[in-house]
C-alpha cells in the first residue's frame, strides 16, 4: 500500500514537472562585441563624395567598443536596397545586423542621405531614415547615423556627434612653444584651433550646455581662467589672482564654477558664482586641494587632495562641508572625473609597489571596485563620453603626447588621429543641442 | 387482742375461697366435655365471682396494708406501751376472753352468713350454666343444622362439578382426539412437506455447489485477471515512470544544451550591469529551428533585451532538438522560456 501511495507521488510529482514550462536560466555570454556590417553607400553621382559615409559610421560603431564592423572585403555583395539583400549571406558571415544606404545628389552640394539598418537574424528593417545635408556637413550626417544605430542597438545614447578640446604644445626650437586649444570631432577629425597662445593653456573644462570653455591661460602676467564662447570666440576672463588660478570645472547648473586658487597661500577649492562674482571657499586645509569635479546632481565636489600624505581624490559636500575620502587603491589617484549618472569615477591611478605606472583607472562608487583600463604608463587627463561608454585621455607615444581611448569596460582601446604636436589635456563635450 | 386487727377477716375469707373452689372443682371436672372446649360454643353467664374475690382481695389487701401499717406502728409503739401496758395486761386479759366468745359469735354469725351468699351464688351460678347450656345445645343443633345444610350444599355443587368436569374431561377427550387427528394431518403433511424440502434443499445444495464452483472459477479468473492487469499496469506505471526520468535526463540534457547554444552566441555588452534580467520566450520546429523569440520581460534596458533575442536567432537552430521524441518536444520544447540574467560581470 505504501508503496502504491508513493508510485502515486511520484506520478503527481512527474505530472507537476511535466506540465511546468521549461525555463532556461542562461547566466553567460560572450564578451564580444556585436557583429556588424556597415555597407557602403550607394553613390551614383560622377564624381566621389569628399566622406565615405559608411566608413565613417563603421569607425564610430567599432570605437564605441559594443561593435565589431566587418571588414568591406569579406562582403559578399554591397546591397543599396532591400531588395538586394540577401540575409542568408550575412547570416552565414556571423553578421547581426546590416547597415545599408545610398546618397543622391538633390542639386549642387546638396544630398539626401538614406540609409536603412536590418537585423540579419530575425532578417527585418529595424531602422531607416532620410537625411538632408550638403557635402561640406557629410561627417555630421555619418555621426548622426552612427548615433541612431547605436542608440538603436544598445539602447544608450550616441555620442559620437559630440566635441572634443584638447591642448597641443608645438615645440618651435629654441625651449619655445606654441600652445593651441583645439576642437575636434569626437573621432578626432575636423580638429580646428580656437585659441593659440605662447603661454601654456590648461584645464580646458565644457560647460553644461556644450556652448563655451573654461580653461587657464597663462598669456597675462599671471595664470587667469577664462571662459571663451565658443559660436563667437569671445574671451572672458574670470579670475586672475595671485598664485594658482587653475582647474575651472562648470558646475551641472552652468552657473558656477570650481576652481582652485591659491590666493589665499594654500591651493584650495573655491565656488564662483558667474553672474555675481561672488567667490566661496570651499575646502580649508594646509594639504593641497586641486582638480575639481562636480557630481552630475551639483550637490557634492570631488578633488584631489594630498592630506593624507599621498594624492588621493576627496568628495566635499556643499551642504555641510564634509569631506569623505573616495579612493583608498593605490598610491597615486588624481584627475577624477564622473560618468553622468555619477556612478562611475575615471582617474589618473598608480598602483602600490615600486616601477609603477600611472593609468587610466575606473572606480564603482557603488561596489568601490576599482579597475585599471590602460597599459601605457604616463597616461593623464582623462575624460568620459557624456554616454560614458568611452573614456578620453592623453598618454605618450615617444616623446609626444597624443589622445587615446579605451572603452569603460576596458575592452577596445585605440588611438586618437594624430595631431601635429604634443597632446595634451583632452574635455569631451556634453551632449551637443 | 386488738379490735381493729384484720385476722379475723383474712382468715374468714381464705376460708371461703377455698369453700368456692371446692366447690367448683367438681363442677369443672365433671363437664370435661371436648366440645365445650371450642371457645366459640361456650354460653357463658357473668357471675361476679371476680368483684366478690376482688372485694375479698381488695379487703384483704387493705387488711394486709393495715396490718402492715399497724404492725410498724405497733412496732413503732410497741415498746412505748409495754411498760404502760404490762400492768394492764391481766384486765385485758379478761377482756380479751370476753370479747373472744364475743367475737366466735360474731364470726360464727358471719359464716353463717357467708354461708348462705355462697350459697345463693352457687344457686345463681347453676341457674346461669343451665341457661348457658340450654343456650349452647340450640347453637349446637343450630350449628349442626347449618353444617348439614352447607354439607349437602357442598355434595350438590360437588355433584355439578363433577358433572362438570365429566362433560369437560369429555370435550377435552374428543378435542385431544380431534388435535391428534390434525396433529396425524400436519405430522403427514409435515413429513410430505419435509420430504419435498429435502428434495428441494438437496437440489439447491447442488446448484448452490455448483454456483460455488462456477463462481470459484470466476473468482481465480477475476483474480487471474487482476494480478494480471495489475503487472500490466505496475509494468506501465514502470515505463512510464522510466520514460520520464529518461524524459527528464533528456530534458536536462536538451536544457544544458540550448543553455551553451544560447551563451555561445549571446554577446554581453560593456553596458549591461549585473542584476539585469529579461526573458525570452521561444518558439522552435521539431526540426530545432527557431520559429520566434518574443521578449516577455524586458529588463529595461533595450540593448539588453536586443541583445537576448539577438541570442536566440543566433543560434537559429538547436540541431539536437531534432532528437527528441515527438511527445517530449510537444510537451517541453514546442515552447519555452529562457532568462538572460548576467552573472560575474564587472560591474
Amino acid at each position: 500500500m505504501k508503496q502504491r501511495l508513493l508510485a502515486c507521488c511520484v506520478l503527481m510529482l512527474l505530472a507537476f514537472g511535466a506540465r511546468a514550462e521549461l525555463v532556461i536560466e542562461v547566466t553567460q555570454g560572450v564578451d564580444a562585441p556585436t557583429p556588424i556590417a556597415v555597407v557602403p553607400f550607394g553613390w551614383s553621382g560622377a564624381t566621389p563624395l569628399p566622406e565615405d559615409l559608411a566608413e565613417i559610421v563603421s569607425t564610430d560603431l567599432y570605437r564605441s567598443g559594443f561593435f565589431s564592423a566587418m571588414k568591406r572585403g569579406d562582403m559578399l555583395s554591397f546591397p543599396q536596397q532591400q531588395a538586394q539583400v540577401f540575409f542568408r549571406d550575412w547570416r552565414v558571415s556571423g553578421q547581426n545586423y546590416l547597415l545599408i544606404g545610398r546618397v543622391t545628389s538633390t542639386g549642387g552640394e546638396q544630398l539626401q542621405v538614406t540609409y536603412e539598418l536590418y537585423d540579419v537574424l530575425k532578417e527585418t528593417r529595424v531602422l531607416g531614415e532620410q537625411i538632408s545635408g550638403s557635402t561640406r556637413n557629410m561627417r555630421d550626417i555619418a555621426h548622426y547615423i552612427s548615433d541612431a544605430v547605436f542608440e538603436k542597438l544598445t539602447g544608450l545614447r550616441g555620442a559620437f556627434s559630440t566635441r572634443i578640446a584638447y591642448v597641443t604644445a608645438q615645440n618651435q626650437g629654441g625651449g619655445r612653444h606654441r600652445f593651441s586649444l583645439q576642437l575636434a570631432d569626437a573621432d578626432g577629425a575636423r580638429a580646428r584651433t580656437i585659441l593659440e597662445s605662447r603661454e601654456p593653456i590648461m584645464s580646458p573644462s565644457w560647460s553644461k550646455d556644450g556652448s563655451k570653455l573654461a580653461y587657464v591661460s597663462f598669456e597675462s602676467s599671471r595664470p587667469g581662467i577664462y571662459v571663451q564662447h565658443l559660436a563667437t570666440g569671445k574671451r572672458e576672463k574670470i579670475q586672475s589672482f595671485a598664485g594658482l588660478n587653475g582647474a575651472p570645472a562648470w558646475a551641472p547648473d552652468g552657473q558656477r564654477l570650481a576652481l582652485t586658487l591659491s590666493k589665499d597661500g594654500n591651493p584650495e577649492i573655491y565656488t564662483l558664482d558667474l553672474a555675481r562674482r561672488q567667490l566661496t571657499r570651499v575646502t580649508h586645509h594646509y594639504g593641497i586641494d586641486t582638480e575639481p569635479t562636480w557630481a552630475p546632481d551639483g550637490q557634492s565636489i570631488l578633488f584631489t587632495s594630498d592630506r593624507g600624505g599621498q594624492p588621493q581624490i576627496y568628495r566635499v559636500y556643499l551642504a555641510d562641508r564634509r569631506i569623505e575620502r573616495v579612493t583608498f587603491e593605490g598610491n597615486y589617484n588624481s584627475s577624477g572625473k564622473l560618468t553622468q549618472d555619477g556612478r562611475f569615477l575615471a582617474m589618473v591611478h598608480r598602483s602600490a609597489g615600486a616601477g609603477a605606472a600611472f593609468n587610466i583607472a575606473v572606480q564603482d562608487l557603488k561596489t568601490g571596485r576599482l579597475d585599471i583600463l590602460t597599459q601605457t604608463s604616463l597616461d593623464e587627463s582623462p575624460t568620459i563620453a557624456p554616454n560614458g561608454s568611452v573614456v578620453l585621455y592623453a598618454t605618450q607615444q615617444g616623446n609626444n603626447g597624443v589622445l587615446a581611448a579605451v572603452s569603460l569596460d576596458g575592452r577596445v582601446r585605440f588611438r586618437m588621429p594624430s595631431s601635429s604636436g604634443d597632446v595634451r589635456e583632452p574635455a569631451w563635450s556634453p551632449y551637443l543641442q | 387482742m386488738d379490735k381493729r386487727s384484720y385476722l379475723v377477716p383474712s382468715l374468714l375469707a381464705l376460708v371461703l375461697h377455698a369453700g368456692v373452689l371446692l366447690l367448683l372443682a367438681g363442677h369443672w371436672f365433671d363437664h370435661a366435655d371436648p366440645r365445650e372446649l371450642k371457645p366459640r360454643h361456650i354460653q357463658a353467664q357473668m357471675v361476679d365471682l371476680g368483684a366478690v374475690s376482688q372485694a375479698l382481695e381488695k379487703q384483704t389487701e387493705q387488711a394486709r396494708r393495715i396490718e402492715e401499717a399497724r404492725k410498724k406502728d405497733e412496732q413503732r409503739k410497741q415498746s412505748e406501751r409495754d411498760k404502760a401496758q404490762e400492768k394492764q395486761r391481766q384486765q385485758e386479759l379478761a377482756a380479751q376472753e370476753k370479747a373472744l366468745k364475743e367475737r366466735q359469735a360474731q364470726e360464727q354469725k358471719v359464716k353463717d352468713q357467708q354461708a348462705r351468699e355462697v350459697a345463693a351464688k352457687e344457686k345463681a351460678t347453676k341457674e346461669a350454666e343451665q341457661k348457658a347450656q340450654t343456650q349452647r345445645q340450640e347453637k349446637e343443633k343450630a350449628r349442626v343444622a347449618a353444617e348439614a345444610k352447607q354439607k349437602a350444599d357442598e355434595q350438590a355443587k360437588l355433584a355439578a362439578a363433577k358433572k362438570k368436569q365429566a362433560d369437560e374431561q369429555a370435550k377435552a377427550a374428543a378435542q385431544k382426539k380431534k388435535l391428534a387427528e390434525a396433529q396425524a394431518k400436519a405430522a403427514a403433511e409435515k413429513k410430505k412437506q419435509a420430504e419435498v424440502a429435502a428434495k428441494a434443499k438437496a437440489e439447491a445444495k447442488r446448484v448452490a455447489e455448483a454456483k460455488r464452483k462456477q463462481e470459484e472459477q470466476q473468482r481465480k479468473e477475476a483474480e487471474k485477471a487482476r494480478e494480471l492487469q495489475e503487472l500490466e499496469k505496475a509494468i506501465a506505471q514502470e515505463q512510464r515512470i522510466a520514460a520520464d526520468r529518461a524524459s527528464q535526463q533528456l530534458m536536462t540534457t536538451m536544457a544544458d544544451y540550448i543553455n551553451a547554444e544560447l551563451s555561445r552566441n549571446w554577446r554581453v555588452s560593456s553596458a549591461f550591469r549585473n542584476g539585469m534580467e529579461a526573458v525570452v520566450e521561444i518558439r522552435l520546429f521539431p526540426s530545432g529551428e527557431v520559429d520566434s523569440a518574443n521578449l516577455v520581460q524586458s529588463s529595461g534596458d533595450s540593448g539588453f533585451d536586443n541583445a537576448a533575442v539577438q541570442a536566440v536567432f543566433k543560434v537559429d537552430r538547436f540541431v539536437r532538438v531534432a532528437e527528441v521524441d515527438p511527445l517530449t518536444f510537444e510537451r517541453n520544447l514546442r515552447k519555452f522560456r529562457v532568462k538572460f540574467r548576467p552573472e560575474g560581470l564587472r560591474w
